[in-house]
Order: C-alpha cells, then structure tokens, then sequence
C-alpha cells in the first residue's frame, strides 16, 4: 500500500464525529493524532476540552456523559496505559458510553516494532476486556461509527486505533 | 463552635454550613470521608458520591460544569483526593468554568488508610495552589467567620471558585450512600435530565 492510498482524512473522521452526535473532544495533544485536532479545533461544533494528563481525560468525560453531553476521547496509546485506573473507576465502573480514539504510536503494517508503546497497548485493552477497532485509512472510517454504536449499546468504553503509519512517531 | 484543634474548624460544622442551604446545585463529592460526610448531613437525588478512581472528583465537576453551563457545581472532596489530581488545578483554572467551586475538606490526613499525614500536613497550602493556576477566588478557612464567607463564594462567587476547609482531623462517621456507582449516577442522571434520560 502507497502512503497515499494509506492515508486516513481527518475530515472524515471529524464527520463521523459529528454524524455519531459528538459534542466534546476530551484530549491531550499526540503526536499521532495531531492533524485531527488541527481540524476539531477549527470545527465550531465540537468543544475541545484539553486535559493534563490522559487519565483526566476519563473523569472529565463521565462528568460529561453524566451531565447530558456526549465526548470522545482523544489520546495516545501510552496515555491510554497511563489512565488505567481511570479507565477502571470512571468508564467500566459507572458505564460510560465512550468512545476512546487513540494514536496508536509505533504502529507498522509489517506488525514488526520496537516501541513499547506499540507492544503493549492491545494487550492492556484485551485486559480490561475493551473492544477495539483499527482504523487506518478511509475505508476503515465506518469501523468508527461501528465504536459508537457498540459503545452505546453495551454501555462500556469502546476503542479505536488509529494506526497510522505516515504521521507522528510513525513516520 | 470551634473544632478540636486550634485553627482547624469541626469536620461536621463545615460540611452542614456548606450543604444547609443549598438548593438546585449539583454536589459531586469525592470518594471517602466526604461521601460520608455529606450523606450524613443529608442525602439529596442532586448528589453525586463517587466511588471512582482517586484524584478525579476534581474533573468529573469539571465536565459536569461544561456539560451544564447554567447549573452550579459543587465540588466536595478530601486533600488526599485532591491531592492526587493537583494536575486538574491547572486545567480548571485554564477552562475558567463560572459555575463550578471546589471545597476540600483538608484535615491533612488520609482518613480510610490510616489518619497518616498528607502533604498539607507539611506546608502544602491547596488555596494558593488553586490561586496560582487561575481561580478567580480562592480562601483557607481556618474558622467561624473564615468559613461563613467560604461557603458563600462556593455557592455564589464566579467561578472557578476553591476553598480549603481546615477541617478538625476526627474520623468521619460511616454514613454510606449506596455503593453501587451505576445506581447513584442514574439516580442523579434522572433528578437532572429527566426519566427519559435513563431509559436503556
């Protein structure tokens, strides 16, 4: 696959987005998912709501979700390791309907890598018993709206990797 | 009344003047002593004890406030908790959220582990902290008349609004609201939104 075919528009993402009814983007910048948030930020119809740390992002969206509102989150794959007890007691605990949008940072498509980050993400979300969906270019982006409806109907946090393999540390 | 300590003010005065009154606020309260504490002053379908992760309750009043723009949050929470989230000073203070107000009940102890020392115990001042990242009003009441002007900036001072509550370090009384955190958010979800908003 070329890096053109490859390619994920972030302007397809941010429609799913807001096909899916999205209000709030809860995130922390990435460096994988950078050239989303250039255009969330530009989109009058979602709130962006920057944390400090990626387990913030978790509490602050079940005080969204509670309070009428629907986020998503955006981070990376090792701030999603960094929120394991927020993930824990916020999401799972009091069954948040989220969607969990994360930079999956070391991706390839041989599946060969040395980072870490890469190594362990899919792991750590099989052990807490999240779902996810791999997104890696436009023919993936239905997969998103797959997330929110699964999210929705089992009342838990859902994943979506985005892996791509042409922006941020991937390159 | 005064508390048991010189400067510290009585755990259970502090938290009824702060609840006494109020009227359509939206109480999120962090886990522990706090939860007991305020269902003992008196349970209310409009609060929101946590059972979550520690050092969060800070930011669940965070959304809530983001979520309900024209309702008042009250955040009541320990200096543990807060203490374990200080990082949500920061992003508050960056939101300016004008309808949300922090009150921690600082005794400067960890009271489910133990009574041990927190950090407030060794100089941490949690009010100048919360200054510091851009509250707009923030006190430490360390008395009466210090706690009766805390109480009116947390439930009518524009907002982000923080208040230390030097609180006598009594173990609180063990006064449980339900345990089940599904059930207390869908009762809260219910009081604020409506029944349509809890049907699955």
């Amino acid at each position: 696959m070329t890096e053109e075919q490859a390619l994920l528009s972030p302007k397809v993402v941010v429609q799913d987005l807001k096909e899916n009814g999205v209000t709030h983007v809860v995130w922390l910048p990435d460096s994988e998912t950078n050239f989303l948030y250039l255009l969330m930020k530009e989109e009058p119809k979602l709130d962006l709501v920057p944390v400090g740390r990626e387990g913030n992002a978790f509490s602050t969206a079940a005080g969204l979700s509670v309070g009428g509102a629907k986020p998503v989150i955006l981070i990376q794959n090792t701030g999603m390791m960094e929120s394991g007890d927020s993930l824990r007691g916020w999401g799972l605990a009091l069954n948040i309907p989220v969607v969990i949008m994360i930079g999956y940072r070391g991706w390839t498509r041989h599946g060969k890598t040395q980072d870490t980050a890469a190594i362990y993400i899919e792991p750590f979300l099989n052990a807490f018993g999240i779902k996810y969906y791999l997104v890696e270019n436009n023919d993936d982006a239905p997969r998103i709206s797959w997330a929110f409806e699964e999210a929705e109907k089992t009342k838990r946090p859902v994943a979506v990797l985005i892996g791509d393999e042409y922006h941020g540390f991937n390159r | 009344m005064m508390g048991n300590s010189e400067g510290f003010i009585s755990r259970e005065l502090a938290v009824r003047t702060l609840l006494q009154e109020r009227g359509e606020e939206l109480v999120v309260i962090g886990l522990g002593s706090p939860v007991w504490d305020c269902t003992s002053a008196g349970d209310h379908p409009l609060s929101f004890p946590l059972w979550g992760a520690m050092g969060s309750a800070a930011m669940v009043g965070l959304g809530l406030a983001i979520a309900q723009p024209d309702r008042r949050v009250i955040v009541v929470t320990g200096d543990g908790e807060m203490l374990m989230g200080l990082g949500s000073l920061a992003t508050i203070g960056a939101q300016k959220t004008e309808n949300l107000a922090i009150a921690v009940l600082d005794n400067e102890r960890y009271g489910e582990t133990g009574m041990q020392h927190t950090h407030t115990a060794h100089g941490v001042n949690l009010a100048e902290m919360a200054a510091a990242a851009g509250f707009s009003e923030t006190i430490q009441a360390r008395d009466e008349e210090a706690l009766t002007r805390a109480v009116q900036m947390v439930r009518f001072g524009k907002g982000p609004v923080f208040a230390a509550l030097k609180v006598a370090g009594a173990k609180s009384s063990l006064v449980l609201p339900p345990r089940d955190g599904v059930v207390l958010k869908t009762r809260f979800r219910e009081a604020l939104l409506g029944p349509d908003a809890v049907k699955e």
